[in-house]
């Protein structure tokens, strides 16, 4: 499984950034600092969390704003979470996001007072992206365009993000047991396949990018969206049918894991799962592995990589 | 001379990392150092020997701190013993060790985490996330901070010049011959192999890498992987019994220990804590005294050095005779 199999196939990237009166921006700019963040999209909702290592919270102001947000502390980080409220804003990333189907939200960032959202998407979309662009700027006082351009790889947009926290690179795998690979969404795909998520959720379904050896017959008889064409790229939703994912998904969005490159493969009847993640939070996500292990003993879960992303 | 990085047995390397309670790892966070343990096995418990550097022993607070502990010296070391008598925590260290193709690198402290390095083969994945998964139940934490291919010697020796100087010697000596059928069997092919761990049952828990063909027909290997060529065998002959007796009654500080056979002579190379190095001349001396026809000798010994290779043999260094040393 090659992270870079759906990376190579989204040729643009996008950088918005939005000021404004929103969570925490004053913060971050009183104290000049930068803050990874991770969007949880919900059916109806969409939800900002922040994660603060631990012995950050000995500064004063830190600590202060961590009483005043309701912050919780899960392992060594503590995280604040905070539902988007202001409409407009909610709605317009929602719509940037799900409107342009190759679009994947890699990384976003509170810098001293600025949110900035990086995402990939293939230039068949570029007319999509750019008349959302100028719609929600319309909205959105404080939105504008950062950088609009090719997509320079995932290894540089990461090298981006590890500036401001370590990140590991994590893979591990599961047997699927024959009776569950029978109800499995993947079924529908053929033999081999890689699947970035476009997003992470707060727990249901979810919106992939699909990149197939084969190209897929009849996709829209099982709900899957063809993208490009030339390139076997679609798009291919799956609910929480599945008790294995759906454990996994809301085991993640519990510990609000944000994770970068959420890749999927199947090999040799392996499901295999790999992401980045900041450091911080490999235990959280680790605890989240552990609970599926425990509650699935016939899918044999193991780690397979947990290494440096350098 | 000596092998630069010897041809890993087992393609997976481990850093596990657990925090723990034990009122010494705690508060040795204070310092800036880092300790190298030797963990080991008997049937009653696992115990760990904390090796202490000398390094910092000027330090006052740090020696208050030791004088709190009742750190003892043992030989040209001072320890510090924890024992899952007293901290059952300890105990799951026996189910890393269980995983057939699992042998410690490396053990030490570092921030107040017990940190081991362990190598393992591809075929022992899912039970070495089961140990992972069953440490974090019963410690409340643990996780891989390195999960991935074998990184080799280096990687290991990175680890330990932080804790203290590291000797890197070998030992090399004529098959021991005719002692038993179980012991010619073992010395009829060319073999590498390394020590799993340290137990009480002196040492002779090895993995052998072996090309198929010379197992055939010998019932004392139990197979790894036939397609690496990866063996486990746990015969021993009188005389590893001895060194390996020995070195655990001398308390070894070993980071880690391989054996090559060539079919004729048998090198044992390995690196020790520098303050070790009068001890190892000991036993090998007291081997050779009492092995007088294997023509033991400690044909090598250099400091380790960080770079390109951790095993770096220093040009120029003389054999070292010791069988005929008074």
């Amino acid at each position: 499984m090659d992270l870079n199999e759906v990376d190579a196939a989204l040729d643009m990237r996008i950088i918005y950034s939005i000021t404004g009166n929103l969570p925490v921006a004053e913060f971050t700019k009183r104290l000049s600092i930068n803050l990874q963040s991770g969007l949880h999209f919900g059916a109806d909702s969409l939800e900002l969390s922040f994660f603060i290592p631990e012995e950050l919270a000995a500064n004063r102001e830190i600590s202060i704003f961590l009483a005043q947000s309701n912050a919780t502390k899960q392992g060594n980080v503590y995280f604040s979470n905070f539902e988007m409220a202001t409409e407009d804003l909610h709605d317009s990333l929602k719509d940037a996001i799900e409107d342009s189907k190759t679009t994947v939200l890699d990384n976003m960032v509170l810098s001293k007072g600025t949110y900035y959202l990086s995402c990939r998407f293939h230039s068949s979309e570029l007319k999509t992206v750019t008349k959302n662009v100028l719609r929600f700027s319309r909205k959105l006082d404080g939105l504008s365009v950062k950088y609009l351009g090719p997509n320079p790889g995932m290894k540089s947009i990461m090298d981006d993000v590890k500036e401001i926290t370590k990140l590991k690179e994590i893979l591990w795998q599961a047997k699927v047991p024959g009776e569950a690979l029978k109800n499995s969404p993947f079924t529908l795909l053929p033999d081999y396949w890689v699947l970035e998520s476009r997003y992470m959720t707060t727990g249901q379904g979810v919106s992939e990018l699909v990149r197939t050896k084969e190209k897929i017959r009849n996709p829209e008889e099982h709900g899957i969206l063809e993208l490009v064409p030339e390139l076997n790229l679609y798009e291919f939703s799956f609910g929480p049918e599945d008790p294995f994912l759906k454990g996994f998904f809301s085991y993640l969005y519990e510990t609000r894991v944000i994770r970068f490159c959420r890749i999927f493969g199947f090999d040799g009847g392996y499901l295999k799962i790999g992401s980045l993640l900041p450091e911080v939070l490999l235990d959280n996500y680790l605890a989240s592995i552990a609970l599926l292990a425990d509650q699935f003993p016939e899918w044999e879960v193991s780690m397979t990589k947990v290494v440096d992303f350098e | 001379m000596f092998p630069e990085d010897p041809d890993p047995i087992g393609d997976m390397q481990c850093l596990f990392s657990v925090k723990s309670t034990i009122p010494f790892l705690v508060e040795s966070k204070k310092f800036p150092v880092n300790f190298t343990e030797r963990i080991y096995f008997t049937e009653e418990a696992v115990g760990d020997y904390i090796n202490i550097p000398s390094s910092l022993k000027v330090d006052f607070e740090y020696n208050i701190f030791l004088k709190r502990m009742r750190v003892s010296e043992m030989g040209s070391q001072t320890v510090f013993k924890i024992s899952s008598d007293e901290y059952p925590e300890m105990e799951i260290f026996r189910d890393l060790v269980k995983i057939p193709s699992v042998a410690i690198d490396y053990k030490f402290i570092e921030g107040g985490y017990h940190k081991t390095i362990f190598t393992f083969h591809h075929t022992h994945m899912t039970d070495v996330s089961r140990f992972m998964f069953k440490a974090r139940k019963a410690l409340g934490n643990g996780l891989p901070e390195y999960l991935g291919p074998n990184r080799g010697i280096n990687f290991v020796m990175q680890k330990a010049l932080k804790a203290e100087s590291v000797m890197a010697f070998v030992i090399s000596l004529k098959a021991p011959a005719s002692e038993s059928e179980e012991i010619d069997l073992l010395f009829s092919s060319k073999w590498t192999r390394r020590l799993r761990c340290s137990n009480s049952d002196l040492n002779n828990d090895f993995l052998y890498r072996i090309d198929a063909a010379d197992t055939t027909g010998k019932n004392i290997f139990e197979v790894i992987s036939r397609e690496d060529g990866i063996y486990r065998a746990t015969t021993a002959s009188e005389i590893s019994l001895f060194y390996s007796k020995l070195l655990f009654e001398h308390y070894n500080p070993m980071f880690y220990q391989y054996h090559e056979y060539d079919g004729n002579t048998l090198r044992i190379c390995g690196a020790v804590s520098q303050s070790y190095v009068r001890t190892l001349m000991y036993v090998v001396y007291a081997s050779a005294k009492r092995f007088p026809k294997l023509g033991i000798k400690l044909s090598y010994v250099a400091p380790v050095t960080t770079g390109n290779s951790a095993m770096r043999p220093i040009p120029g260094n003389k054999e070292i005779q010791i069988a005929n040393s008074p």
